[in-house]
């Protein structure tokens, strides 16, 4: 119990009495924390805008008795204000934080998922900023990386079963990768040479250098994935933007 | 714990949001030593809950088709403001410095709590943009985009933004409501994306 210091990205918020929130935050060094952040939707708030969603403050919290922390203190690191004036790079932001949340555990440093997280948002932010469009590709690179940090990296270089490097033809979400035709059981889904290239080029391409390459081939199958092993379905995921469900039909049809 | 209508009033108000089961019985116990006259007033004002609805044209709180301010023939319909909750037109008309019409979008976008533009009142905004008037007019000349400066309030407007530059109405002004220091507020206090929205947004003397 006490005050102590962390920097952290502001998850998400939810309305609690006349004036309060109660914040989510994914700390870099307490993991995740949730917080009352007194008065901040009065227009005079000493907390302004430094605790809106996706921004990356400073914090100095107060640990009392109760299950829930007080912010005491902020300072903006960076507010990564832009993503919110771009329909795309909100409800991909929406994505991580979301995503974020449900791995990051109260009370456990993961630095990696921290410093991908800032990663991600950062990217988003100047791609709005320089009036670059989102790329499509970052959402499932995004979540193959989340898959990285989290100790369900994905196995893509050789069968995960037999471990040959030769037929990969679908992905095992049990075995946790690409497998070959002979491991293959009935009902793995199947993949292709250009999917299992698109896999690759996300899971090692930066965030910065990601380009948009047509990913709709593995979209619902990172999907897929991540949600087998969260076990769980993230809302966001279901909440497609108009432009990228644009997008999707044409590739479709 | 209290006699039959006693404990009911208790358990109905305590029922209301921010009321606990201490503040209900304090309410009750107001309620008992007040004049008969103000209690009737009271259940009246209550129970006339009952006839409010939502205006038909900009769904705001009405207690009749329209609402006060649509059906007001002084307000000009060429001026829409657009906001989330039915509060916050409460709050513009404070200003007294708008005198057009609104439109209440129901919330913003959440896609955490499952709130998609489907789910707000975005469709019924377009169809008030494009209604042409007898004379072959368009009857809307200006958007106001009144959303809370919030993450959500601003990714609504951004998406408002999107969808109304998509109709074939060139001369359609859209603005957005301008953000800064509050008056009366110091600077020393400001955050900084406030005080960086209150320089970009400054304007010449």
């Amino acid at each position: 119990m006490g005050l102590y210091r962390d920097s952290a990205v502001v998850l998400r918020s939810f309305r609690l009495a006349e004036a309060d929130r109660i914040v989510a935050l994914f700390t870099r060094e307490h993991g995740l924390v949730r917080a009352v952040a007194k008065g901040v939707r009065r227009t005079k708030s000493r907390f302004g805008a430094r605790l809106d969603q996706f921004a990356h403050a400073d914090l100095q919290i107060w640990e009392g008795r109760s299950d829930l922390q007080t912010i005491s203190q902020a300072e903006l690191i960076a507010g990564h204000a832009s993503i919110r004036h771009d329909y795309d790079a909100y409800a991909l932001a929406q994505i991580m934080c979301e995503a974020t949340e449900q791995v990051a555990v109260e009370g456990v440093t993961n630095d990696r998922l921290h410093r991908m997280l800032l990663a991600g948002l950062a990217t988003l932010e100047a791609r709005v900023a320089q009036g670059r469009p989102v790329p499509h590709s970052l959402r499932p690179a995004f979540l193959l990386k989340l898959l990285g940090v989290t100790g369900f990296a994905p196995g893509l270089s050789a069968c995960v079963s037999c471990g040959g490097r030769e037929g990969l033809r679908a992905f095992s979400f049990d075995d946790g990768g690409l497998v070959c035709g002979t491991c293959a059981a009935a009902g793995t889904p199947r993949v292709d040479a250009a999917d299992i290239d698109v896999l690759r080029a996300l899971w090692e391409t930066r965030f910065d250098d990601i380009d948009d390459v047509p990913t709709f081939g593995v979209d619902g199958l990172v999907q897929r994935v991540v949600e087998y092993h969260l076990e769980r379905r993230l809302k966001t995921l279901r909440w497609r933007p108009p432009s990228i469900a644009t997008r999707s039909a044409h590739a479709t049809g | 714990m209290y006699e039959g209508p006693v404990q009911d009033l208790i358990d109905e108000f305590g029922r209301l949001p921010g009321i606990g089961p201490k503040s209900a019985q304090r309410l009750v116990f107001h309620l008992l030593g007040v004049e008969r006259v103000d209690i009737e007033r009271f259940a009246h004002a209550l129970l006339a809950l009952e006839k409010v609805g939502f205006c038909t044209r900009c769904h705001n709180v009405a207690a009749g088709e329209l609402c006060r301010i649509c059906a007001n023939p002084k307000r000009d319909p060429s001026a829409i403001c657009v906001v989330e909750e039915a509060r916050d037109v409460v709050a513009l008309e404070r200003t007294h410095e708008f005198n057009g019409l609104y439109h209440v979008l129901g919330g913003a976008l959440s896609p955490l709590d499952g709130i998609t533009p489907e789910r707000l009142r975005v469709r019924e905004l377009m169809e008030r943009v494009t209604a042409v008037e007898p004379n072959g007019t368009y009857e809307v000349q200006e958007v106001i985009l009144c959303t809370n400066p919030t993450v959500d309030g601003e990714a609504t407007a951004a998406y408002l933004l999107r969808e109304l530059q998509t109709l074939d109405r060139s001369d359609l002004a859209v603005s957005r409501i301008a953000s800064g220091l509050p008056v009366g507020g110091d600077l020393e206090y400001a955050d900084e994306v406030t005080l960086g929205r209150a320089l970009a947004g400054r304007h010449s003397l």
